[in-house]
């Protein structure tokens, strides 16, 4: 056997794990072997045990063979056609329709898949410059917020109102609608308390308080009706008709004050549309307050951009041939705005063809170990208060030893960076990294986090400037650019202290949501108490919601006409991909119901009335109109966008002066920051994003107190017991989770957890919210100590462990010796091209004889994938695009905390080296589809099997649940259905469901299919059009068409000009567990990490 | 001692060990034709709520296939077409006829017309008619003479194995694209005409005998 050439390298997942030859990890409460704890036990609920449970199996089928359903032929189906049916529509086939998304700053194009008219699956939109055909994981996920069934369905109010639209005398109608909110109240009281003489009190009380209100006429759709209100404790469902009246009565009130007294929180948008319509309230309203919630905590970057360039200043960045780049902070690849557009330009220089060709490199510092450090070349652990200093550490070498030209008016500026006094680690990487940049310039650039302050921002435009990559709307990497009009809002601070003060009676909540958002020192929910009429309108029931006296539903974006600009400035028009669900209004409608109170004006109108001022004369209007929906983006018309024509440098003089201070000695500082799954709470009550495992911390339902090695000996807390937070006079109580690679004394948690909004979100994490405060949106200094008690945290990382030092025996995936995960750097490649075959076990390919005859594979096509770890980022994506194609179901915490999550790609992450500031990596696993597959062979009824052209098919009617093959499965890539996971969904989730992929019941193993189902439409496709092979890109698995990093590529081995075909011929390529014969079809490239030789 | 069973029960058990193959063979064969889609769905005929006769508009009218199942050759669904499609003729044709009531209704009131599903597969298995279609697989091989139904009734079991009977061997089925929705086709006998009719595709069609081919 040849031994292998590199030097081992170790990988490993836990730190009890790291040093090596120690007991297998434990994380959480359960111990982290290959399976957990309770894997082979089976509860059910109502506490049945296993043995009871084949009792009742027993019962139920003998039951089943005394009555006849089972004779009878098959179920009797309808088919229910069209009346008329819509044109270009066809039942079963799939349409696009172009539309766009918008999260915290982040605009991305999309194409929104719908089958017989249900929107299915989301996908990025290849024309538009935001996405260029990708998405992240939160455009992937939205779908599921649309058919969300907490949804809040019905206008709820604390106003009690009962209409009548009969005929009569307004007695008799009077009398009619207050029988009617007698009953309303009876039946209300009756499911509220299952008591009837709650009801018949409640009832009682309606009546009485009915008699005494006065009865008044309002509008309908349907022309009048007499309306009878009383008042509530607690809001209650509302009709339509009520709650709109109640609406404009409040709309009327402000509009006939002139706004005075009344205020208007709105979301950030970037919708032009919705800019004009706030511009013409705020026009016609003078005295009206208007507030922008913000997109990112701390909204330091816009602030700074207008000090600096202006009103109107905004900027992004654009990393296309960026050769340094420095994330000062910032999580650029997952959750800082443009991460999608941003991961693709990034992606573009890592693609490491050859050892010559040119790769960009990464430096990071940050607190908290992120994907876009376990990317980086170099990572710094920093607090991030101290990111500030290593930027004027930066600042100072750049101007001190590499004498770059100061821009014009910002001498003083840089005279007032002072040189910090930093580590003497930190120092090397600033001057190594310094050095690079100058090597480079206009190539290199600094990217500054949305979470650091004013100051950090200031230095990050200078040290730009410095680099002379500070440009305009036309090229450079940090693009400057005057911003579409909008208003300059104040924050929610003045926003809580006006409404404290009682300088707020009127307050309507657009789509926003203050009482979870806003940080706990500005005592929203008290000030929103103070507010006399506080109306709230939002996708759910939410915090807000609760305290409003009228919450009004809004639609989805999906259900809407709209319309967006992305950063660098190209728009698009959002069209609905269906009628709201629940008749209910947009933003966009609602804004303008409030400008023009008892009108209702349709979106669609509003959106066309707003760009028919941009378009010329109605012929070409619609023509151009029609083009720009179908390709979803506008053309035809541009917009001047130009750099702010002044360069404010002294102005930002003050904001140096306003850095954190340095944290006195046994301070800690705890971050807070975007989480990467529920963003700022707006998935909260999505099952997918709350069941995806954390992108580093793998955690899932959960978020946890992330503390470095250090810290946790040293406040001796291990995973899962309590810690509390203290920070000012705002403390909590959370669980503690091991962070490798955190910055010393410092924590993290993540925002969006905690809320009780639905099903989904209840009991799901802690609202580190209650922990904020506003003057330090994104981290503080204060105590952490150890509390008591501990949390039950899952993670999906830990197990699934084959024994992998042989510590038990067999060193069967002996890590060191066959490497699951392989990498080198530049250098390293250069010499030895072929390194990733090398750290094959077997290197003598004909000792390596399949255990299996190989199946016959002569299809036509012969498909493979191959997977890029260089450029993989692990943003998760992929794993949220797989379960929205593929209905894989979601299993609730408990089950996950058992081993039986169900999705068919997982995310693995490994760390390498040191405990405190480990390298990480990430490797996403679906089955490998081999060719000799060992799970084919031990299923005792042929339910998997091969297909001709190399796809290991998976054909559920015949698994009957022996689980022999994920036994044997060498990948540990199948999953078995503990239960029935789709029986009981209730039916506005099973619109979801995407009918070209089967729903699996329970007792059956699945698995990664390669997307069977649009390999097979593309076949079809080829087929009809009698053409030979399906086209190279003419299949897109869910997981390639979804990456942002383009890291995979899909395709037909046999055909020669084939992307995957050039993946594959890459010397990097290697296969996992070859050396087990098992011949993959997918296949990975190797990592080239590209270090600075200095730096070494 | 005298003996407690009577002499004749020396054979039940040489009996029992007679029958036991005898039943197992009879439930066998019970099993095999009762329980098979070849018995329990072929001839499956059941009543539709408007009395439409394929026997009267295919047959005797000659009415093509695609006028009505029109989404046949682009779409998995040959789909039950419209209730328009019904009144674009009988706006004009037979207009107040009773037989057309709910037919008139829906056309009305927008409400769908709740047709019964005659050729029903299960969930899990894909069929498409566009391939079949596209492969030269005329309608009556698989719906047989629907030209002669007054009431549609399956022709041919749809089971699985029937299925891959074709898959396996599908040139005897194969069609020149004109005749597809030829009712009165039949198999040339000729060799060389069913070389020929083969050859009017540039590709052949390879039909899939793999599970993935319908199951996914």
């Amino acid at each position: 056997m040849n031994k292998p050439t590199k030097q081992l390298q170790s990988y490993w997942t836990a730190a009890t794990q790291a040093p090596r030859r120690r007991k297998l990890p434990i994380s959480g409460q359960h111990q982290a072997g290959e399976f957990p704890q309770d894997a082979n036990t089976l509860v059910i609920e109502g506490g049945a045990s296993r043995r009871k449970f084949m009792g009742i199996l027993g019962a139920s089928s003998a039951l089943a063979g005394l009555t006849n359903t089972g004779c009878i032929r098959k179920p009797l189906e309808k088919i229910l056609p069209f009346s008329v049916r819509p044109e270009d529509m066809a039942p079963g086939v799939s349409m696009y329709y172009a539309t766009g998304y918008e999260l915290g700053g982040t605009v991305q194009g999309l194409l929104v898949e719908s089958i017989d008219g249900r929107p299915i699956k989301i996908e990025g939109n290849p024309r538009h410059p935001g996405s260029r055909g990708k998405t992240d994981g939160f455009a992937q996920a939205s779908i599921l917020n649309l058919y969300d069934p907490d949804r809040s369905q019905n206008p709820k109010s604390k106003v009690v109102a009962a209409v009548d639209t009969g005929s009569g005398s307004t007695e008799e109608r009077k009398a009619r609608a207050i029988e009617r909110l007698a009953t309303e109240a009876y039946e209300r009281a009756l499911k509220e308390t299952r008591s009837i003489d709650a009801a018949r009190n409640a009832k009682a009380q309606a009546l009485e308080l009915g008699q005494k209100a006065s009865a008044r006429e309002i509008k309908t759709a349907s022309g009048t009706a007499v309306e009878v209100r009383v008042p509530s404790k607690t809001p209650v469902k509302m009709s339509w008709d009520s709650a709109w009246a109640l609406f404009d009565e409040v709309a009327g009130r402000v509009a006939s004050a002139r706004g005075a007294k009344a205020a208007l929180l709105l979301p950030q948008t970037s919708s032009p549309t919705f800019r004009h319509l706030v511009a013409e309230i705020t026009k016609q309203l003078p005295q009206l307050r208007v507030f922008v919630e913000d997109a990112q905590p701390g909204n330091e970057a816009e602030k700074t951009l207008r000090v600096f360039g202006g009103d109107q200043a905004g900027a992004h960045y654009s990393l296309s041939g960026a050769e340094v780049i420095f994330a000062a902070d910032s999580d650029f690849l997952s959750t800082e705005p443009d991460h999608t557009r941003l991961t693709t330009e990034w992606a573009q220089l890592r693609k490491a063809t050859t050892p010559d060709t040119p790769m960009s490199r990464l430096y990071a510092a940050e607190s908290r170990l992120s994907v876009t450090g376990g990317a980086a070349d170099h990572r710094q652990a920093v607090a991030s208060s101290e990111i500030p200093l290593v930027l004027s550490a930066l600042v100072r070498e750049l101007v001190d030893t590499h004498k770059r030209p100061i821009p014009t008016g910002a001498q003083e500026l840089v005279a007032g960076v002072k040189a910090p006094e930093i580590s003497k680690d930190l120092k090397t990487f600033v001057v190594a990294m310094a050095k690079d940049m100058v090597a480079r310039p206009d190539k290199s650039v600094v990217l500054v986090g949305q979470r650091q302050p004013a100051g950090a921002h200031t230095m990050g435009l200078l040290i730009n400037a410095l680099l002379g990559s500070l440009g305009d709307s036309q090229g450079g990497l940090q693009r400057l650019r005057d911003d579409a009009p909008w208003i300059n809002a104040p924050g929610m601070a003045e926003l809580a202290q006006l409404a404290k003060s009682g300088d707020i009676e009127t307050l309507v909540c657009l789509g926003t949501n203050p009482a979870y958002t806003a940080p706990a020192s500005l005592e929203m929910d008290k000030s929103l108490g103070n507010v006399r009429h506080l109306v709230h309108t939002g996708l759910y029931l939410d915090e807000t919601a609760k305290l409003a006296g009228l919450h009004i539903p809004c639609s989805h974006y999906l259900e809407a006409w709209g319309d967006l600009e992305c950063s660098e400035g190209t728009r698009n028009i959002c069209q609905p991909l269906i009628a709201p669900l629940y008749d209910t209004p947009s933003k966009l409608e609602l804004l303008a119901r409030f400008l023009r109170p008892g009108k209702a004006a349709g979106g669609y109108d509003l959106v066309k009335g707003f760009w028919a001022l941009e378009l010329g004369s109605a012929q070409k209007r619609d023509r151009l109109w029609n083009k720009w929906l179908n390709q979803g983006v506008v053309s035809g018309v541009t917009r001047v966008s130009q750099a702010p024509a002044n360069k404010n440098w002294s102005a930002l003089t003050g904001a140096l002066r306003e850095l954190p201070a340095p944290r006195s000695g046994d301070a800690i500082e705890v971050n807070f920051h975007v989480d990467s799954n529920l963003y700022l709470g707006e998935f909260a009550n999505n099952a997918w994003m709350q069941e995806c495992p954390r992108a580093v911390s793998k955690l899932v339902w959960d978020n946890a107190v992330l503390l470095g090695k250090a810290l946790a000996d040293k406040l001796g807390v291990k995973n899962g017991e309590m810690l509390t937070l203290k920070l000012g006079d705002r403390s909590l109580s959370m669980p503690a989770w091991l962070s490798y690679g955190q910055a010393e004394n410092t924590v993290s948690v993540s925002m969006g957890t905690g809320r009780d909004i639905g099903n989904v979100s209840q009991g799901a994490g802690f609202d580190v919210n209650k922990l904020r405060s506003h003057q330090h949106p994104a981290f503080e200094s204060g105590q952490v100590s150890r509390g008591s008690g501990r949390y039950e945290l899952v993670t999906t990382q830990d197990y699934g462990l084959l024994d992998p030092d042989g510590e038990d025996g067999i060193g069967f995936l002996n890590y060191p010796e066959r490497p699951i995960y392989r990498e080198t750097d530049v250098a390293g490649f250069k010499k030895d091209p072929e390194f990733a075959a090398k750290d094959d076990l077997i290197h003598d390919k004909d000792r390596l004889e399949p255990l299996w005859e190989r199946p016959k594979l002569d299809g036509l096509n012969q498909w493979g994938m191959s997977i890029d770890l260089n450029r993989c980022v692990g943003c998760n994506a992929c794993q949220i695009a797989c379960q929205s194609e593929n209905n894989i179901p979601v299993v609730g915490k408990k089950e996950v905390s058992n081993g039986r999550e169900m999705h068919w790609l997982r995310m693995d992450r490994y760390y390498k080296g040191d405990l405190n500031s480990p390298e990480m990596v990430f490797m996403p696993v679906a089955c490998m589809h081999c060719e000799t597959a060992p799970c084919e062979n031990v299923c005792p009824v042929q339910a998997t099997a091969h297909s001709p052209e190399g796809l290991n098919d998976m054909a559920y009617n015949r698994c009957v649940g022996t689980r022999y093959c994920a036994n044997n499965c060498p990948y540990k890539v199948r999953r078995f259905n503990f239960f029935n996971y789709n029986k009981d969904l209730p039916e506005v989730v099973q619109l979801s469901k995407n009918p070209d992929v089967t729903i699996r019941f329970r007792g059956v193993i699945e698995k990664c299919s390669y997307c069977v189902q649009r390999i097979t439409a593309a076949k079809i496709r080829t087929h009809v059009k009698d053409e030979s092979l399906v086209k190279d890109g003419e299949v897109l698995t869910a997981c390639q068409q979804v990456c942002a990093a383009e890291a995979i590529s899909f395709g037909n081995l046999k055909d020669k000009d084939a992307q995957v075909v050039k993946d594959k011929a890459s010397p990097r390529t290697y296969g996992l567990l070859s050396d087990l014969g098992t011949l993959p079809r997918t296949t990975y490239l190797a990592r080239v990490r590209n270090p600075n030789p200095e730096l070494s | 001692m005298p003996a407690i069973f009577p002499r004749w029960t020396n054979k039940v058990p040489l009996a029992i060990l007679a029958t036991i193959p005898l039943v197992l063979a009879v439930a066998t064969g019970v099993v095999w034709h009762w329980f098979s889609p070849k018995f329990t769905d072929v001839g499956y005929r059941p009543k539709q709520p408007v009395p439409f006769s394929h026997k009267l508009h295919a047959g005797e009218l000659g009415l093509d296939c695609r006028y009505c199942h029109n989404t046949v050759e682009s779409a998995n669904h040959a789909a039950i077409p419209p209730t328009q499609t019904c009144m674009n003729c009988h706006v004009q044709v037979k207009k107040d006829s009773p037989k057309l009531a709910a037919v008139r209704h829906s056309y009305k009131t927008g409400e769908p017309i709740e047709w019964v599903r005659v050729h029903q597969l299960p969930d899990y298995a894909y069929f498409t008619h566009q391939s079949h279609i596209a492969a030269g697989i005329g309608c009556a091989s698989c719906h047989g003479r629907i030209d002669n139904m007054e009431i549609v009734q399956m022709d041919q079991p749809l089971s699985m194995s029937w299925c891959l009977d074709c898959h396996r061997n599908p040139e005897p089925h194969i069609r020149p694209p004109g005749e597809i929705t030829n009712m009165q086709w039949t198999t040339p006998e000729d060799a060389s005409e069913r070389e020929r009719i083969k050859g009017m595709r540039k590709h052949k069609p390879v039909p899939p005998m793999h599970c993935s081919g319908c199951h996914r």
